[in-house]
């Protein structure tokens, strides 16, 4: 029977993080995936991902994908793909199934567990018929298949799945009828809201769906309102046509191997529900058996990635491969990089759930004062909001540019008004007129004086929240500048309908620029020229649908 | 196209794999079944290809509001090995 010093099941971030930093470290890794590529779910991923420079934040999903596997491949990490692990027997013997025709017996001295998430289901009349399918089923069609499941879309959660996903349903041509969010407020980054309502797609917050009907496929949806306890009110069912539903309402842990294995669970609702209890190097109570990613709580990739990490560097100094004082100041790294892309009003549910995990398996109930401190001092930073705030709500935050330096002339606009984990625009100024500190989850803050006006923060926003406005384009016309990721691009020259922060038309405007420069990295920055008093409300172009 | 939303809520499946209705649920939880492994064995929900990696967080949900217990107590049922489906005769090949 084969022997390896460490198995990796699952070869997303979090595998591959960890694959690769045990080998860094001279680890011999065999690292397995179920399906025919690596990379889990990055290679769905289209968008440029948020987080600070050390998490390549910027980067588009897939591009980081390629660069983990020029990595593991560099490391020599050797990688099995459709290999499925049946079980985790006695006396710790694996058994694979290869390509589905081949069993395979294996004995490994560490295993890392990077088994990912499983979305949840929504049951509802209807949910059966063709044309329902999960949010992350729809990406696979659009982003790796290149097939559109529908043409006209119904999304139900506002989560960031959800969002996303039906910002690239539109990228890829579909139609987007609505958004459905049974909480009051969008779950979501509002950035992430905002790229979807600018190009007129309706949230609907406090509204769930009731049935969906069809004949042999979806053919229409009824949503209905819901009331402060989260109970249908009769009456207000409104019926959509659509012919596609995405199901977009969370992922549990996809814990069936850990459970098997022998791995202790316990329920963290903020983390997606049961999952396995771990220490603080990534270990669950099974000795030798180390979990990372969503399977050790549903976040997002740079989180798995940094998780997986730790585990690698963790199986690498149990097994002797790094000396405890430069393990024990690696390890510090990690969980501070991993503490700040918990930090800011979103993760700090994540971050208390975290603690208790680590406290759990240490035998531990961590204090209720304790949590309550935490969770008083950060939920004050929290606000939710239903839609897009008004111009007013903007101007109050540290990214928006005062009126008197707007009719000075070209200036950045920054709308980014949640304490979320992320910096590039910092680096991208090359005049360090933005400032994000001392937390990568502070506001970025704008030094409107040293800020020339150059626009080339907007492309590196991975959240879409800067503009550029120049009140003196012209005697009569102020220009406005704003990132388009849409094709056809618009015509310079051309005539477009320019919106507002909700996709509303305001007002006709010329396309007068259309950059589309490498370093952008397929986001496209469109200048329009308008009347000078739209400056504070167009920000938007109404999308070109077809080549006409 | 169907109007009937009574006739709906009783067609609604709930464990895709068997086809088990979220009316036969019920039905187990009001006959005293209030675990996810007695319902499993009571419909068989959860016991096909997919072994309730979808249905199980469903059926939890409907367990604790019809019992009022707490979501955390309502336990995932045991996992066994094979966690994939495989053909018997791969599973008989010798090993080389």
């Amino acid at each position: 029977m084969r022997e390896v010093e460490l198995l990796v099941v699952g070869a997303g971030p979090a595998g591959l993080g960890a694959a690769i930093e045990a080998s860094r470290y001279g680890v011999k890794v065999l690292l397995v995936d179920d399906k025919d590529k690596p990379g889990g779910q990055l290679f769905k991923q289209i968008h440029k991902f948020f987080g600070s420079k050390e998490h390549l934040a910027g980067t588009r999903g897939f591009d980081i994908g390629l660069h983990l596997l020029k990595e593991a491949d560099s490391q020599g990490v050797e990688i099995s793909l459709q290999t499925k692990v049946l079980g985790i027997m006695e006396k710790g013997i694996i058994s694979l199934l290869v390509e589905e025709k081949e069993m395979k017996l294996l004995k490994a001295k560490r295993i890392v567990l990077a088994t990912g998430g499983v979305e949840k289901a929504l049951s509802f009349p209807g949910w059966t018929l063709p044309g329902v399918m999960s949010a992350g089923a729809a990406q696979t069609l659009i982003n790796i298949e290149r097939v559109l499941p529908g043409e006209r879309i119904l999304m139900v959660g506002s989560g960031n799945v959800g969002l996303i996903i039906s910002y690239q349903l539109l990228q890829a041509g579909a139609d987007v009828v609505g958004i459905v969010e049974a909480a009051p407020s969008i779950t979501g980054y509002l950035v992430h809201a905002g790229k979807v309502m600018r190009a007129g797609i309706p949230i609907y917050t406090s509204h769930t769906i009731k049935e969906v009907r069809g004949k042999k496929s979806v053919e229409e949806a009824v949503i209905t309102t819901l009331d402060k306890r989260w109970n249908i009110i009769e009456g207000t069912e409104k019926t959509v046509s659509a012919d596609t539903v995405c199901i977009s309402v969370g992922l549990n842990p996809n814990g069936q191997l850990a459970s098997l294995a022998g791995c202790e669970f316990k329920f963290f609702p903020e983390l997606g529900g049961f999952l396995p209890l771990h220490d603080d190097n990534m270990e669950s109570t099974k000795k030798g058996i180390y979990i990372a990613g969503d399977l050790s709580g549903i976040e997002e990739a740079n989180s798995a990635l940094d998780e997986g990490r730790l585990a690698g560097i963790s199986v690498a100094a149990s097994l002797g491969y790094i000396d405890s004082n430069r393990f024990a100041k690696l390890k510090e790294d990690y969980w501070d990089r991993l503490n700040k892309l918990r930090g800011g009003p979103f993760g700090y549910k994540r971050s208390i759930a975290k603690k208790r995990i680590l406290l759990s398996s240490q035998q531990k109930e961590m204090r209720d004062q304790e949590r309550d401190c935490i969770e008083l001092e950060e939920n004050t930073k929290l606000k939710n909001y239903k839609s897009i705030p008004s111009l007013k709500e903007f101007q109050e935050f540290p990214g928006y540019p005062s009126l008197s330096r707007i009719k000075k002339g070209a200036v950045a606009c920054i709308e980014c008004i949640q304490e979320i984990p992320c910096d590039p625009c910092v680096a991208a100024c090359p005049f360090k007129a933005i400032n994000i500190n001392p937390y990568i989850t502070d506001l970025p803050y704008l030094d409107e004086n040293k800020c020339k006006g150059c626009g080339v923060c907007i492309a590196s926003c991975p959240g879409q929240a800067i503009f550029v406005l120049n009140y003196n384009y012209s005697s009569e016309k102020a220009a406005i500048s704003f990132p388009y990721e849409y094709l056809p691009y618009p015509k310079i020259g051309g005539k477009a309908v320019g919106v507002n922060r909700k996709g509303e038309p305001v007002a006709e405007v010329e396309i007068v620029k259309v950059d589309k420069r490498a370093n952008f990295d397929k986001t496209t920055v469109i200048t329009i020229a308008c009347d000078k008093k739209c400056i504070n409300q167009i920000r938007f172009i109404e999308r070109i649908k077809d080549d006409a | 196209m169907p109007k009937d939303n009574e006739k709906n809520s009783i067609k609604k499946i709930i464990c895709r794999c068997e086809e088990i209705t979220e009316e036969e649920i019920r039905e187990a939880i009001r006959e005293g079944y209030t675990t996810i492994k007695s319902i499993k064995r009571r419909t068989r929900a959860g016991m096909g290809l997919c072994q309730g990696r979808t249905c199980s967080t469903l059926i939890r949900d409907i367990i604790a509001e019809m019992t009022g217990d707490k979501k955390e107590d309502i336990l995932s049922d045991t996992v066994r090995p094979p966690l994939y489906p495989v053909e018997l005769g791969v599973l008989g090949k010798k090993n080389k």
